[in-house]
């Protein structure tokens, strides 16, 4: 009896001697990936099964964190070398700390598809220090006007394609007894508010703007960002009822419910809109500018990236894995699971709001307060998301705001004439 | 000596916990005030750069203004939950029939955590809530309620809202502290032919100071670490346009990068304001604490 219990063990571990010779020849490596996406969990699962079918030796462990924790978690785990293989990261400013203390490995020789990739979609994870790509990225949202088509066809009003357009429209939505716009930034959600200012920007302040901001021949008390902020307040009898104590979350439920006509925002509503309310029919258009014209001019930036980290022990497989993050393959296969336009062009979609929104991606102008000027506090962003609801209500003028802009980021930005 | 040894022994285990998870993190943080970071990297140290910061453009203009919003708070506490409070205590005092439910009514809010509170009002102060409903039914507002998106009542909302959250703990204490006065000494001065409001004002309040003493302390060092509320009502970066700013929400986001919803960092500069706000917060509450000391009568 024991003599069998003693091969019956031996018999066991021979087994897993076996196995594990097996596993070595096998060399399977288990690449993990944090992401903030909490929402894009499922769909970020089945983009990943894709890799792993094709790549059977390596297996993919995505984790996710709540986007309010995620910086905190990740920098501390970075410090204490605990970080995943591949990190999630956040673009231009927010990236700039993690690279100087180098906690990240630069990709360019690592992903070489990165060359190819459009400059809005890079710019966002490239270093100011010296230049390199840091991560690949992901996405490349623009800003625009989602709308409920069921309304607009109600009404009996089509997409406006200039400015007076637009207003008439929303007259006749406010006559009708409709919210025409569902806005709020209260509590702290201002940042939806400062996407406005963003988006209506461009149709103002035209494509040479930006690097007129950055070669210093612009600033933001120009009198072109000036009519922004004023027209971005001048549409306040649009917005949503008691403007000033609506926030983020209220207003897109105002527009998911059907009980506001539109809203402004950035691509990655597409997603969470449908999410929320299959039923609602609803598109997108870019905000029209004075002149009527075909392709209107729209704030695109990018979104974020996915970065090698320094200490990870798998450098190899987790490279394999970015430079399919960096291919075709995955910006469609992105496109299609999320709704989100891709980090490239040339992605097609059978998603008419994606549709449009990679046709918006033909005319693109970057993000100004945040592509450019979020590198350094006080940033530009501090200042639009403090005061504009203040701006909205009138107690401060568009001048004021744009001057206290200005001053806070003469304190640290540097024209490159 | 062997009774001395025993004692520390005893002692010991608690230093030791103190130390770890009190002291040593204080000490290191004090330390670090006196360094340059870059992200959550010490570099060299420069001394009192990083205070020297605190008092220059742009982080002047939020230091002294959330420091101004932490004395309005400590004033509207003192006089709208500690007078109020003192006020309902002695009513309680007087009162002797359902003195302890009404304490109880008054405590009740105390037991919920202000992230609670602070929700609730959020919902109850929206546009389209139910204060507003209430206020236009009575026909005291018309329209749309937005005091918590207008940078004139947004603090002052928050405050009162922190004095109903808190209420009940100054008439626990008063009460107690009223309680503890010699019946007698009300007894004589009745004879006297005192009323109600002289005997607050010579009698209760004089031999109240130990009471008042602890109870403005508590305020003072509860106003000025001021978070909780805010966070939850108006988000960490005190909107509307600042308006509810405190140096704990300017801390949180110096340290944890959230100044425009953008993660960048400035920890020197966070932990400088620390610094500043332990000293305040010390050397103000000993202060307090030996000012009410003299103040302190013995019947």
């Amino acid at each position: 009896m024991m003599v069998r219990a003693r091969s019956l063990v031996a018999f066991g571990a021979a087994i897993l001697v076996g196995v594990s010779a097996a596993g070595a020849a096998f060399a399977e490596e288990t690449v993990t990936i944090w992401s903030w996406r909490t929402e894009d969990e499922a769909a970020m699962n089945r983009i990943f099964d894709t890799f792993e079918a094709a790549n059977p030796d390596i297996k993919i462990n995505l984790q996710f964190t709540p986007d309010a924790d995620y910086q905190n978690r990740l920098s501390t785990a970075l410090r204490g070398g605990k970080g995943p293989d591949i990190a999630q990261l956040k673009a231009y400013g927010e990236l700039q700390p993690l690279v100087e203390g180098g906690y990240l490995e630069p990709l360019n020789d690592r992903v070489p598809a990165l060359a190819e990739m459009p400059a809005t979609a890079t710019g966002g994870a490239t270093a100011v220090s010296d230049g390199k790509f840091y991560g690949v990225p992901y996405s490349v949202p623009v800003l625009g006007v989602f709308y409920n088509t069921d309304i607009f066809a109600a009404n009996g009003i089509a997409v406006p394609k200039t400015y007076a357009e637009f207003v008439a429209a929303a007259e006749k939505l406010k006559a009708a007894g409709v919210t025409p716009i569902a806005s709020g930034g209260a509590q702290g959600s201002a940042w939806a508010l400062e996407i406005g200012v963003g988006m209506i920007g461009p149709t103002i302040y035209g494509a040479g703007f930006y690097n007129e901001m950055m070669s210093g021949k612009a600033n933001f008390e120009d009198p072109r960002y000036i009519a922004t902020l004023k027209r971005f307040a001048d549409l306040k009898p649009y917005y949503s009822e008691g403007f000033a104590g609506v926030d983020y979350t209220t207003s897109t439920q105002q527009f998911i419910n059907g009980k506001a006509a539109m809203f402004f925002g950035g691509s990655w509503e597409n997603g969470s809109f449908k999410a929320q309310n299959p039923d609602l029919k609803f598109s997108v258009f870019p905000f029209p500018g004075d002149e009527a014209t075909d392709k209107p001019l729209v704030a695109a930036f990018s979104d974020g990236s996915y970065g090698l980290v320094a200490e990870s022990q798998n450098k190899d497989a987790a490279t394999k894995v970015l430079n399919w993050m960096a291919s075709p393959e995955f910006a469609q296969r992105f496109a299609d699971e999320l709704g989100w336009p891709a980090a490239r062009p040339n992605v097609t979609s059978n998603d008419p709001v994606l549709e449009e929104m990679i046709a918006m991606q033909a005319n693109t102008t970057p993000y100004l307060s945040l592509v450019g000027f979020r590198w350094q506090a006080p940033t530009a962003s501090s200042v639009i998301q403090a005061e504009v609801i203040d701006m909205v209500e009138g107690k401060i003028t568009p001048e004021k705001l744009a001057s206290d802009v200005q001053t806070a980021v003469d304190t640290w930005f540097k024209p490159k004439p | 000596m062997s009774r001395h040894a025993l004692a520390l022994a005893f002692v010991l285990p608690a230093l030791a916990l103190y130390g770890l998870f009190v002291l040593y993190p204080l000490l290191t943080s004090l330390w670090g005030s006196l360094f340059q970071w870059r992200g959550l990297r010490q570099m060299g140290f420069i001394g009192l750069g990083n205070f020297v910061r605190l008092f220059e453009f742009p982080n002047s203009d939020r230091m002294f203004g959330a420091l101004g919003h932490n004395v309005l708070w400590f004033v509207g506490i003192m006089v709208l939950q500690n007078g109020i409070g003192l006020f309902f205590a002695y009513l309680l005092f007087w009162s002797r029939k359902g003195a302890a439910f009404f304490q109880s009514v008054f405590f009740f809010p105390a037991m919920l955590s202000p992230v609670i509170v602070g929700a609730l009002w959020r919902l109850l102060l929206a546009p389209n809530g139910a204060v507003e409903w209430g206020l236009n039914t009575l026909g005291l507002h018309e329209g749309r309620l937005t005091v918590l998106g207008d940078s004139q009542w947004a603090l002052w909302m928050l405050i009162a809202i922190d004095a109903w959250n808190w209420m009940g703990l100054p008439v626990l204490i008063f009460t107690a502290g009223l309680r503890q006065i010699s019946y007698e000494v009300f007894e004589a001065a009745r004879l006297d032919g005192a009323g109600y409001g002289r005997m607050l004002f010579t009698i209760a309040l004089p031999l109240l100071v130990p009471s008042i003493s602890s109870v403005t302390t508590l305020s003072f060092i509860n106003t000025f670490n001021q978070f909780d509320i805010v966070y939850v009502m108006q988000g960490v970066q005190g909107n509307p346009n600042y308006s509810t700013d405190t140096l704990v929400t300017w801390f949180y986001r110096l340290a944890f990068g959230a100044e425009g919803s953008v993660g960048i960092t400035d920890i020197g500069l966070a932990l400088a304001l620390g610094t500043l706000l332990f000293l305040l917060l010390s050397v103000g509450s000993v202060l307090m604490l030996r000012g009410f000391d003299r103040l302190s009568v013995r019947p």
